[in-house]
């Protein structure tokens, strides 16, 4: 009797499992459809609407200044928006340069949107890219050419980016040294580095410009494309939106770092190490930077020039946020942004305005955004940056 | 090497330092007195270039080099007073704003000088009536003094600056309100003092103070505009607020020291093989060190300040 | 009766009173700062104000300094009806305030503090003589020195304090309102700031004199005001008054939900802490050679007026902070030197009392701040990547078993009302299945549903056998939920009593307040006696 009832009893908890088995499948695939959804609806913005009308109204306005200001300078202002507009679509070759663009405008977008979700303000891009630049240039001439070798050269630009946001990052976390200014100076120091470097040791003997050797055609980044073309940095730059994306929003590495930028005392009290953080958040940064950098030697100028950069660090700024620190909307505002550069750029050629006019409309965008945007790195304390003596 | 140390010490030497330093010294003091108001400058670039700019166009506009001089000055309130709208107004980040208009400041020069030229890059065909170097008889006369003799007015008001900065800071009413809004607003605030006003007018100054040091190398040193001829000077200035430790004679030195160091590299790129860009390094890695110390310091003061403030709870 | 409104009874028509408050009421949302306070300072006295904290004192000062209005109610200062709109407006009229925390701008000196704002000058330039004379002898004449050319940012607090005094005495106030003024000095330091109160009163000036340390308050105060949960209880001379007689009129009771409290015994030990002390971030020692232990099963609660190092305590207990010397045990373990996370890994939960801005990011969405603190360890994490579908449906799971009301787990945590942000706190501790809970201030700023729930949810964990330390102003919730009660005041233990039904709640009131302790044996048994 007691061992039949124990055995129906056994036979009713079978039951109960497979039971409860299936009841916990079809929730759990409920619970994932729910999932993809609620994905699918978070994804593009974690942000409300509202912040995608102020992003597009600041893209409004900066297309509205040009117009004026066409109808302003220009002999024949309709003929030179329309230059503008329509410019970066005209021909093949110019495609390819918008795309080129919003290439370099992704890394740098992508690396200054870790740094901002950290609640950090790094403006050490620039040297980022100088070092990337560098030891891509290295990488490229010096070591024997071998079918990949671009691979190893994107490497290791990466790897000089993310060891020139390392020293920035660790004198913020550890000694508390304003990061505005340390990488301002950093900078300064990569480009001097740099100079010195090209000149010495990548500029042929006895070359007439300050310019290193045409790379070895295993040193440069495989062309995409037949008349419309581009470099394999293309798909650097696709892979790159994935990584960080992923990186930020389904890593327990990137969890941290959001923990830590939105609120760094619940960040120390969930148990994160946000020191760690910090620096991590910097160097990590330069690892695209970095990137952007050899993409831009390898794939653009094929050899090292003077002044590689050109400023492109603030660029990475602004994309950032128009792109509201988001990495999948990143290369939507890279493309769009650069757009309106090659628009200027091909205005420039075809009638008489010149490009500078979207380094304005550059300005304005920025102090529009600013206006409303960023409302958590406006608590940076930056009153208080450079370690001003607070009692 | 002997060359290079007969170079250093010859008249010509402290000659060129003077006039390299002077726009380094103007734009830090202005950096000064805006971080002492507790709105950190980081404009000092851009507002720069829009006075250089500015001074060579009216100055070649009206064949007067005074007019260029004020023009800039103007230029430089009228930019950072944007600046101060967007900050102090517009609640906007003043690091972001500040970028903004270093922006801004580069592109609307070339822009306009494309227009006014038709020329990409430089100030070609403007002809500049170029600002006049003032001697002064009784220096010309001594071997070593003369080198501070034949500068432009410039140089002499960015010396004046110092010593104006210095006064304007610690021997006016404004200047004691200014700083005790830099450092703490609420003892402003606790005596009636208006935050706001005193940035306002802080930014200006160093707007104006900028102008004047955009002249010095576009209607001085140089009889032409080149697009972003600033190459860094502003942050530089701001460097230099920094390793002086915002006091206005440190500050002094500090411009000095990174005056010094260009001037150096200058002289050892013409004379020697040594490679001038890692003389040209020194200051800012002297800055990354102070900044380091500073760092410390700040911590200190704010373990000071959790005394005061939990001084209440024991 | 007798006590109540002493001041109206005893006044007649020659009391000059410096300032008069009647009926007034401040409200915060529903939490009623002040409810009909009435109170009346007479020229020339030494008017001490003492409460608990949450007692109104502060929103009462912040009304007479015109930083807050008030919703109803009139003030008289000197006698004429007024409105005080803004600070300057009360410095107009004579009054002066010198806050807990200092108003000065470190940089500057002592001198030029002093001045700002009303600097004698000529032609917008500083006069420094006149300044440094004004301030030399006004201080003189009170009977302090203060360097006058030092910078405010190298001085001692006392003397920051004495700056601060010299502000309002400058700009001519004579009604001074000190904050908590003796929380900041060594009892010598205080003994010369009683000795220029005093000074200053004799000189014709009026002194509010707000505090909670009695002793002091009966040493120096002419008469007091005892306020309670927003409310005047009474007015009383302090020379008819003993210290203990204030703590009786300051320890009041709340209404409280119902819980049942269970009786289970408690067992092994689950952290011991010994001779624990602390330096705070200044480098004082606020917490000095503490011993606790707490047991399975068992809620020890930590009473303390705010500021005697509880929260240093804790925030040791938990990690955020490292000891000078002693350690904890966390089940025999050592864990004096662990991180906050190897803690967490080991089973210490913590819920810390200013929730918005420590246990939780408003930014973040409610499942990341659910599982915040195991998003790094399985089953969450697969690989170098956070498994989604572990984590919605964990996240969905202390929704529901929390009744956390929200749309969707996506939310950001910001959207919650500040029950529910306390809820999802809760949540995310509780089921973290620790065996030390640290719940500091657990239902401080909720409504009564909301305490409730978090009190059975406390209880109900009880059960699974951890041991949970309570540290809570809210006398009735320790009495309430705690198997023990420890008070601690000025960094020690002074007493552990069993919470047993007759408890007396004034003795433990008094033990808060300095007035007593136990002795150092009964205690060392009470501490270690396994119940």
């Amino acid at each position: 009797m007691l061992l039949c009832s124990r055995s129906r009893d056994l036979n009713r908890s079978k039951d109960w499992v497979v039971i409860q088995t299936v009841e916990k499948n079809v929730t759990s695939i409920r619970l994932k459809i729910q999932q993809i959804i609620d994905n699918v609806k978070t994804l593009p913005s974690n942000d409300s609407f509202s912040v995608i009308v102020k992003v597009v109204l600041a893209v409004l306005l900066g297309l509205l200044i040009v117009y004026l200001v066409t109808l302003v300078v220009s002999e024949n202002p309709q003929e030179a928006f329309k230059a503008f507009i329509t410019g970066p679509i005209s021909q093949p070759n110019r495609i390819s340069d918008w795309i080129t663009d919003a290439i370099n405008l992704t890394m740098l977008g992508l690396a200054i949107s870790i740094v901002f979700q950290a609640n950090q303000f790094s403006l050490g891009a620039e040297g980022q890219l100088i070092f990337g630049a560098m030891a891509a240039g290295a990488v490229a001439l010096f070591l024997p050419p071998f079918t990949g070798l671009f691979i190893v050269g994107l490497i290791a630009s990466g790897v000089a980016g993310f060891l020139w946001g390392v020293l920035p990052g660790v004198l913020k976390a550890y000694l508390g040294s304003d990061e505005i200014v340390s990488t301002l100076m950093l900078n300064f120091i990569a480009v001097q580095i740099y100079d010195f470097l090209l000149q010495n040791f990548f500029m042929p003997p006895g070359a007439g410009a300050i310019l290193s050797d045409v790379f070895p055609a295993q040193g440069l980044l495989p062309v995409l494309g037949g008349k419309v073309r581009t470099s394999a940095g293309l798909i650097v730059a696709v892979l790159a939106v994935i990584i960080v994306w992923a990186m930020l929003y389904r890593t327990p590495y990137g969890f941290n770092l959001r923990m830590s930028g939105f609120n760094e005392k619940f960040a120390q009290h969930i148990g994160l190490n946000v020191k760690q953080v910090i620096w991590l958040s910097m160097a990590v940064s330069g690892i695209f930077a970095g990137i952007s950098g050899g993409i831009l030697a390898m794939g653009v100028h094929t050899r090292l020039v003077q002044r590689i950069s050109g400023g492109m660090a603030f660029e990475g700024i602004i994309v950032s946020m128009l792109a509201q620190n988001n990495p999948l909307l990143v290369p939507v505002a890279a493309v769009a942004y650069s757009y309106l550069r090659i628009g200027a750029d091909v205005m420039e050629r075809t009638s008489d305005v010149s490009r500078e006019i979207v380094i304005v409309v550059q300005a304005i965008m920025i102090l529009f955004l600013t206006v409303q945007a960023l409302p958590r790195i406006r608590n940076l304390r930056l009153k208080y940056a450079f370690g001003r003596k607070k009692m | 090497m002997e060359q290079v140390i007969t170079a250093i010490l010859s008249a010509s030497f402290i000659y060129t330092l003077i006039r390299i330093s002077t726009p380094l010294i103007l734009a830090a003091m202005g950096g000064l007195i805006a971080d002492q108001s507790g709105a950190i400058n980081i404009a000092l670039e851009g507002l720069m270039l829009m006075g250089a700019f500015t001074a060579l166009v009216f100055s070649g506009w009206s064949q007067n080099s005074t007019i260029g001089l004020l023009m800039a000055i103007v230029s430089g309130i009228l930019l950072s007073a944007l600046l101060a709208l967007f900050h102090l107004h517009l609640k906007a980040d003043i690091i972001l704003a500040g970028i903004a208009i270093n922006i801004l400041a580069l592109g609307l020069t070339s822009f306009l000088m494309f227009l006014i030229t038709g020329i990409k890059g430089y100030s070609s065909g403007i002809a500049v009536d170029a600002l006049p170097n003032i001697n002064i008889p009784i220096l010309q006369s001594a071997p070593f003094f003369k080198s501070f003799s034949g500068h432009s007015i410039i140089s002499y008001l960015s010396l004046l600056s110092v010593v104006g900065t210095y006064l304007f800071l610690y021997k006016t009413v404004f200047g004691l309100r200014l700083r005790s809004v830099g450092s703490n607003p609420s003892a402003g605030l606790a005596s009636g003092i208006s935050v706001i006003k005193i940035q306002w007018l802080a930014i200006l100054i160093s707007g104006a103070l900028c102008g004047l040091a955009g002249a010095q190398l576009s209607i001085s040193t140089t009889k032409l505009f080149v697009t972003g001829m600033v190459q860094g000077r502003g942050f530089i200035a701001l460097a230099a607020v920094l390793l002086g430790g915002r006091k206005p004679l440190r500050v002094f030195l500090g411009a000095l020291l990174f005056g010094t160091f260009d001037a150096l590299s200058n002289t050892f790129q013409v004379l020697t093989n040594f490679p001038s860009q890692f003389i040209y390094i020194i200051p800012y890695v002297a800055t990354l060190i102070a900044l380091v110390i500073y760092g410390q310091q700040s911590r200190k003061a704010r373990q000071q300040a959790s005394q005061a403030a939990e001084a209440q709870d024991i | 009766m007798k006590l109540r409104d002493a001041a109206f009874s005893n006044s007649s028509s020659e009391d000059v009173f410096a300032l008069k408050l009647q009926g007034v009421s401040k409200s915060y949302g529903n939490v009623r700062a002040n409810r009909n306070i009435n109170l009346s300072v007479r020229k020339d006295e030494i008017h001490a104000i003492v409460g608990e904290n949450g007692a109104g004192k502060s929103t009462l000062m912040k009304i007479i300094y015109g930083t807050v209005e008030p919703d109803s109610g009139r003030l008289e200062v000197w006698g004429k009806p007024v409105q005080i709109r803004s600070s300057l407006d009360a410095i107009r009229l004579g009054i002066g305030m010198v806050f807990q925390h200092f108003t000065l701008a470190p940089n500057l000196t002592v001198a030029e503090n002093v001045v700002l704002g009303a600097e004698p000058s000529r032609f917008g330039w500083l006069q420094a003589k006149t300044i440094e004379d004004v301030v030399n002898s006004l201080g003189s004449s009170f009977g302090f020195h203060v360097p006058t050319k030092a910078l405010v940012r190298d001085l001692s607090v006392s003397q920051q304090q004495r700056v601060e005094i010299l502000k309002t005495l400058y700009r001519r106030a004579k009604l001074l309102i000190l904050d908590e003024p003796t929380a900041v000095l060594t009892p010598q330091e205080t003994e010369s700031l009683f000795d220029i109160i005093r000074k200053l009163r004799a000189e014709g000036h009026t002194i509010i004199f707000i505090s909670h340390k009695l002793l002091e308050v009966k040493a120096i105060a002419d008469r007091i005001t005892v306020l309670r949960q927003g409310e005047n209880v009474t007015t009383v001379d302090a020379e008819n008054v003993t210290p203990a007689d204030i703590a009786n009129l300051m320890v009041g009771r709340s209404v409280l939900s119902k819980v049942t409290r269970s009786s289970s015994k408690p067992k092994e030990k689950v952290c011991e802490i010994k001779d624990l002390t602390v330096l705070s971030d200044a480098k004082n020692e606020v917490v000095k050679k503490i011993s606790l232990t707490i047991h399975e099963g068992e809620i020890l609660g930590l009473a303390g007026v705010e500021g005697n190092g509880q929260s240093q305590l804790i925030e040791c207990i938990f990690g955020l902070r490292s000891p000078k010397s002693g350690r904890i045990l966390l089940k025999n373990c050592d864990i004096t030197s662990y991180s906050v996370s190897q803690r967490r890994r080991l089973g210490i939960a913590f819920i810390p009392p200013d929730r918005r801005t420590s246990g939780v990011a408003e930014q973040a969405k409610i499942f990341e701040v659910l599982l915040a603190d195991r998003m790094s360890s399985p089953p969450f994490r697969k690989r170098m990547f956070l498994d989604q579908f572990q984590i919605g449906l964990k996240a969905k799971e202390l929704i529901k078993e929390f009744g956390i009301k929200t749309s969707s787990p996506n939310s950001p945590v910001g959207s919650l009302s500040g029950g529910n942000i306390q809820k999802v706190v809760l949540a995310r501790e509780i089921s973290s299945n620790p065996k030390l809970l640290i719940a500091a201030e657990p239902t401080r700023g909720v409504d009564v549903a909301a305490a409730e729930f978090a009190h059975n949810r406390l209880l109900d964990a009880l059960k699974q056998g951890l041991g949970i330390l309570l540290l809570t102003s809210d006398l009735d919730e320790l009495v309430l939920l705690a198997n023990r009660i420890a008070v601690i005041y000025k960094g020690q233990i002074v007493a552990i009593e069993k919470n047993r039904p007759g408890l007396d709640l004034k003795q433990i009131g008094r033990y808060m307040m300095g007035v007593d302790r136990q002795d150092a044996s009964l205690l060392a048994q009470q501490g270690f006696e396994s119940l």
